[in-house]
């Protein structure tokens, strides 16, 4: 008896054919003019066409996402970890990091403005600020998953806390962590594109901005295309950092 | 069957003077020598008085056990022996010094309710954990060995989600063992165990402990078992948590899980019972004297 199944990764990738096939297909059928949807072979073309300028710009945006998304989650973990390690220090912050999730990260992207004039460290800035969020919380939270009785053991033995934070707590956490990692993953790479915006500098998001002030919606989807296969590519390589943790601390 | 009507008063005819030195060249201090000293121990959670004065002493080398009702403070007891517990009034003492100094020395092997193993670490990474967190030199053959002899060859290396229930226990068992504490502590360590399970497990605990000189502090909710591993038995009543009584196990050792089909073993613990009914405070006493 053979599995007949097909394997897992072939329902995305049959999903993603699918939706490109009917794309293709409606704009054939209904005659839809280019300027409002391109035909998918067209966007291709762009992409084929002109690959130096699209790789540039994935490359500025990348760029953007990891130093942006390593800054932002770095200090997002030390910041859960501190929260975290200290009661107090939970209670007094753990509302506003909450709430801080509500507030629009854009908002404060004037004030970046003011404070690192238009350029690379606005954008990297903005991206870190996306990122930090969720990792904090995450991280916090994780930090409460120690059982009780895995501190007690540790206590009965009179285990120095740095020694409990890293073979202890940390541990525990790490699933959370992971999760917090996959959120501000997908936010970075949305805070680059977003930066691009406002601070014009380069990137596929900048590449966006300019092929909508000419309505040409190909490079548009051509670029788009790009950051969802960096994001993508982020978040799918987090989540399998996260699978392979989860299955051992469970 | 002599009830030591004493402890009925929180004072102890084995009491030794707290400090006493655990173990000494002289012959007749060893004699005497109090490892576990609670003297007046009580503790209270807000308006919940867990533990009202209790006093007990165990003697080197000696496996003493506390059974009573859920609520009776049993658990309390032994984690403020563990030092994992700050008592209200009163105080406990381990080798005459007081439960955080034995934490530091690495001297006190905690069994736990749930076995708290480490999910992300092997049955062998397990044990040998605790001592690395107590700083101490991991002694991984050693620790193999262990594991061998506790009938866990096969599963040195399985991670506990691999395991049953009961061979997590055994090698949370073989971890407090290998801590190398000269006390160990445990918490209900087959609660969570089928019967048949449990008195296996109680029987290869009486055989390690025999093999070594440990002292044991062992808390439970079932008779059988109280009475089946403890030289002595303390019995707990709730409302509040308290002692009131120390009953003498007399059935010789060693002894295995067919001691417990001895007209001996089933008289004690028809006498500890006995005990327990008198004291029950309320209907779930009553139903738990009867099983």
């Amino acid at each position: 008896m053979s599995d007949s199944r097909p394997p897992e990764w072939s329902y995305p990738v049959v999903a993603l054919g699918g939706a490109v096939v009917l794309w293709a297909a409606f704009v054939s059928l209904l005659d839809v003019p280019p300027y409002l949807l391109p035909h998918p072979i067209e966007v291709a073309r762009r992409l084929v066409g002109n690959p130096g300028l699209y790789l540039d710009a994935a490359v500025a945006t990348t760029v953007k996402v990891f130093v942006g998304g390593a800054a932002g989650t770095l200090v997002g973990f030390l910041i859960g970890v501190a929260v975290g390690e200290i009661p107090p220090l939970w209670r007094a912050i753990s509302p506003y990091l909450v709430v801080a999730r509500v507030l629009p990260v854009v908002s404060l992207a004037p004030l970046l403005i003011i404070y690192f004039g238009v350029g690379f460290a606005t954008g990297v800035g903005f991206v870190a600020l996306m990122a930090l969020f969720p990792m904090a919380i995450s991280t916090a939270a994780g930090f409460r998953q120690t059982p009780d009785a895995a501190l007690d053991l540790a206590r009965s033995v009179d285990a120095s806390r740095l020694r409990v934070l890293f073979a202890v707590r940390l541990p525990y956490a790490a699933p959370d962590v992971v999760a917090g990692l996959r959120q501000s993953v997908t936010l970075a790479v949305v805070g680059a594109v977003l930066a691009e915006w406002f601070v014009s500098d380069g990137g596929l998001g900048y590449l966006i901005l300019l092929a909508s002030e000419r309505i040409r919606p190909d490079i548009m989807l051509a670029s788009l295309s790009l950051v969802f296969v960096i994001g993508f590519t982020l978040y799918g390589a987090v989540g399998l950092l996260g699978a392979r943790l989860r299955e051992r601390v469970e | 069957m002599v009830l030591q009507l004493s402890v009925l008063f929180g004072i102890s005819d084995r009491y030794v003077l707290p400090g006493a030195p655990r173990s000494s060249d002289d012959e007749s201090t060893t004699e005497w020598c109090v490892v576990i000293d609670v003297e007046e121990l009580t503790v209270r959670f807000d308006d919940v008085l867990a533990l009202d004065g209790a006093s007990l002493s165990v003697d080197d080398g000696e496996f003493l056990t506390v059974v009573g009702p859920s609520g009776c403070g049993k658990t309390t007891l032994l984690r403020s022996v563990g030092g994992l517990q700050t008592p209200t009034s009163g105080e406990a003492r381990v080798g005459g010094d007081p439960p955080e100094t034995a934490q530091s020395a690495g001297d006190l092997g905690f069994v736990f309710q749930s076995h708290t193993l480490f999910p992300w670490k092997t049955a062998l990474e397990n044990v040998v954990f605790l001592r690395e967190l107590a700083g101490r030199d991991p002694e991984r053959e050693r620790a193999r060995e262990r594991l061998d002899t506790a009938g866990l060859g096969d599963a040195v290396d399985a991670y506990p989600r691999e395991l049953s229930g009961g061979m997590c226990q055994r090698v949370a068992i073989v971890r407090a063992m290998h801590l190398g504490a000269s006390t160990l502590l445990m918490d209900e360590p087959f609660g969570e165990l089928d019967e048949l399970t449990r008195y296996d497990m109680a029987a290869s605990v009486l055989e390690s402990w025999r093999d070594s000189d440990r002292t044991v502090l062992f808390v439970t909710h079932s008779v059988p078992e109280a009475v089946l591993l403890g030289d002595q038995v303390i019995v707990m009543a709730d409302n509040p948590g308290r002692i009131v009584d120390r009953v003498d196990v007399s059935l010789p050792r060693p002894r295995e899980e067919s001691t417990m089909d001895t007209a001996g073993f089933a008289e004690q613990v028809a006498e500890i019972r006995q005990v327990l009914r008198q004291n029950r405070g309320d209907d779930e006493g009553a139903i738990y004297a009867e099983r």
